[in-house]
């Protein structure tokens, strides 16, 4: 608890640091929170990923005076990016989907590549989750890969912690399902 | 007991401790028990999955960014703070100008002028009060502008057009 309210200071010394106009905080800041940020426009719009996480934080610096410092940055900017993302979506649709997008040379990590089936798998279960619907798609990224709770996740789609916690199971159950079509073992103590 | 429901199960998985039934019920009942290895599987599978990052140069495009925004941020907050000022001169020096021209004005039209009066100030006020915003303050005097020169147009009007006296004459 208490290092949670110390994250929580630092980051609103952070940002008023950088509403002052200190660079040096605003950079802190995105480098903090831009692989969060710039995975969120990836899943929603692949091609301008980038240009949308950029918007993001250009606009959390312009409309600072909204930001309430009681609360953590991540959902905020979160939010921020998601309206972004959707309103773009809107107006273009994207040009590649997911299951066109080529894996990120990031992705690959050293232990992950030692097995190519493990690859593969791994390749599935990223497939099956770029088709899942939006609502449980987003769910199961922001709970299990940025450590978002129910709540953060309610505040930024917007629906009720139930709806979160529907999206959750019926998004992990799709995933499972996908997984044992794929034969994938899913048990625990299966994991690569 | 009957069997744990599906949803619970997942909560379960997700670290949320099991209540005293539900240990009793897991340790006696096998398909309750392999949907939780289940779950926890899933779990882990996910836990694994590698994220993708942001590109290495993504932190200096948006913190050059940042500091072209702040640059045009101080230019922009003086260059606003006199469109306010000469935005509320213009509508003053407008209404002293008809004051002077006329004795009597019509109840509207001073309506509408004291009205374009009120919205130029407010913006005004805007501009000092909130600099962080000037995308806003810029429309706000944008209008006060407007609603201004509508102001000025109308009182214009009332005073080119021929009263009823003069009309009927």
């Amino acid at each position: 608890m208490s290092e949670t309210l110390g994250i929580a200071v630092d980051e609103q010394r952070l940002a008023e640091r950088a509403t002052r106009g200190d660079a040096q905080a605003f950079a802190e800041l995105v480098s903090r929170y831009q692989n969060a940020v710039y995975r969120l426009c990836l899943r929603y719009g692949a091609n301008e990923a980038q240009d949308l996480a950029q918007e993001t934080f250009m606009r959390a610096f312009v409309h600072r005076e909204r930001f309430d410092a009681t609360r953590p940055i991540l959902p905020w900017l979160l939010t921020i990016a998601r309206r972004l993302c959707i309103d773009r979506i809107r107006k273009h649709k994207p040009v590649l989907s997911d299951d066109d997008r080529p894996l990120d040379p990031a992705d690959e990590r050293p232990d992950a590549e030692s097995a190519l089936a493990t690859r593969e798998q791994l390749g599935q279960l990223k497939q099956a989750h770029s088709k899942l619907a939006d609502g449980p798609r987003e769910a199961i990224a922001l709970y299990h890969w940025e450590g978002l709770s129910y709540d953060e996740i309610a505040t930024i789609m917007r629906v009720p912690i139930g709806t979160v916690m529907t999206w959750l199971h019926r998004g992990r159950a799709q995933l499972r399902k996908a997984l044992e079509e794929a034969q994938v073992p899913v048990a625990k103590g299966t994991t690569p | 007991m009957s069997h744990i429901d599906e949803q619970r199960l997942m909560e379960l998985a997700l670290a949320v401790p099991p209540s005293d039934h539900e240990t009793t019920h897991l340790a006696s009942c096998p398909s309750c028990a392999q949907a939780l290895a289940a779950e926890q599987g899933l779990t882990e599978w996910l836990a694994t999955v590698p994220q993708p990052l942001a590109p290495a140069d993504f932190l200096a495009r948006v913190t050059n960014a940042y500091v072209f925004a702040l640059g045009r941020q101080s230019y922009r907050a003086p260059l606003l703070a006199f469109g306010g000022i000469a935005a509320m001169l213009l509508p003053l020096a407008l209404l002293a100008l008809s004051a002077w021209t006329n004795t009597v004005a019509s109840l509207s039209s001073w309506v509408v002028a004291l009205r374009a009066l009120g919205e130029v100030t407010l913006s005004l006020m805007r501009t000092v009060g909130s600099p962080s915003s000037p995308g806003a303050t810029l429309i706000a005097v944008q209008v006060a502008l407007l609603l201004g020169a509508l102001g000025v147009l109308a009182r214009l009007m009332w005073m080119t057009a021929p009263t009823t006296q003069e009309a009927t004459r």
